[in-house]
């Protein structure tokens, strides 16, 4: 998948970009972050406009974003409710709810940097757990310029050695995933043996 | 005792836990034994890809342009959009026959600048 994409890039260029982010930003399964950052390589190469690749990557995520925050705004609520019915769904997702309220910004922003394999689903709840626009946007905006500058600046700097560039990020954001995986259910495993504990210790008083 | 019991009551987060633990250890492995290969100076000119192109050879393995077009058998002038893939269905030959052309001759010029 991922070379047939990158065999597109000298015949359709930016063009190429700008659909395959935008369509990775609505959960599309396409390798948008290997060909934003061999597309740096090519603008290296003098294949395309480094500016225009930039841009045009810039564009479709922030558009991208914006598709995937409105559709979900409009149809997420309603998915969101039928879960809401279910007693046993029910305190997840108005945990969830607030949990969005308080320090969805950040995860906006994370999810688009850091953690930006998980940007499709930050964005679609972030619209269906009712962030309000602004925020979402605010996060939003600097996450797409600070992703784009990443990818096509190593794709840039690092031409010569592409597929060492790829190799590492790969890596680097498997760690990253299965390790914040790994820290958020160590923080619950804690939460939970802390009241078990406390509720142990209160019993033989009560 | 305590332990083991509230290992059996929260199994699920505790696999989640243990599988991404090993998960996020396998690939800081392949970081390492990846980084380990690339470091090897065998190992810097990649293998040529079907979607590379002629100016991208010239900047992955830091040859001069007019020699890279001239095995190529391309025009310096126009070759935008010519991807390798492309020319080597043309050429009738695979990708590894022009590794290997793209190698010795690598290897040669390196040998001449010495």
């Amino acid at each position: 998948m991922t070379e047939t994409v990158l065999a597109l890039v000298p015949d359709y260029g930016v063009f190429l970009v700008f659909g395959v982010v935008l369509l990775a930003c609505l959960a599309v399964p396409l390798p948008a972050s290997v060909l934003v950052l061999t597309s740096g390589s090519f603008a290296a190469a003098g294949d395309i406009s480094l500016l225009t690749v930039f841009l045009a990557a810039v564009a479709a995520y922030i558009l991208g974003d914006q598709l995937a925050y409105g559709v979900s705004r409009k149809f997420g609520p309603s998915v969101l409710g039928f879960f809401e019915r279910s007693e046993c769904t029910a305190p997840v997702v108005e945990k969830s709810k607030e949990l969005l309220q308080r320090r969805g910004a950040l995860a906006v922003l994370i999810s688009h940097t850091i953690l930006s394999p998980t940007c499709p689903y930050v964005s679609y709840l972030s619209g269906a757990g009712g962030l309000n626009w602004r925020s979402f946007t605010t996060a939003a905006i600097p996450g797409a310029l600070i992703w784009t500058a990443m990818y096509v600046g190593l794709g840039y700097t690092f031409a010569s050695q592409l597929e060492q560039v790829a190799t590492i990020l790969s890596n680097f954001f498997g760690v990253v995933l299965a390790g914040a995986v790994a820290v958020v259910s160590v923080v619950l495993l804690m939460r939970r043996w802390q009241a078990q504990t406390a509720t142990q210790s209160q019993e033989p008083t009560s | 005792m305590r332990v083991l019991s509230f290992i059996r009551q929260n199994w699920l987060m505790v696999s989640l836990f243990l599988g991404s633990l090993a998960v996020a250890l396998w690939f800081a492995f392949h970081a390492i034994t990846d980084a380990l290969y690339f470091n090897d100076p065998r190992n810097v000119d990649v293998a040529l890809k079907p979607w590379m192109t002629p100016r991208y050879v010239v900047l992955t393995y830091d040859l001069p342009r007019p020699l890279v077009m001239e095995l190529l058998e391309l025009d310096p002038d126009d070759d935008r959009g010519i991807r390798l893939g492309r020319l080597a269905q043309e050429r009738n030959i695979s990708m590894d026959d022009l590794t290997t052309l793209v190698r010795d001759a690598t290897a040669a010029y390196r040998e001449g600048q010495e």
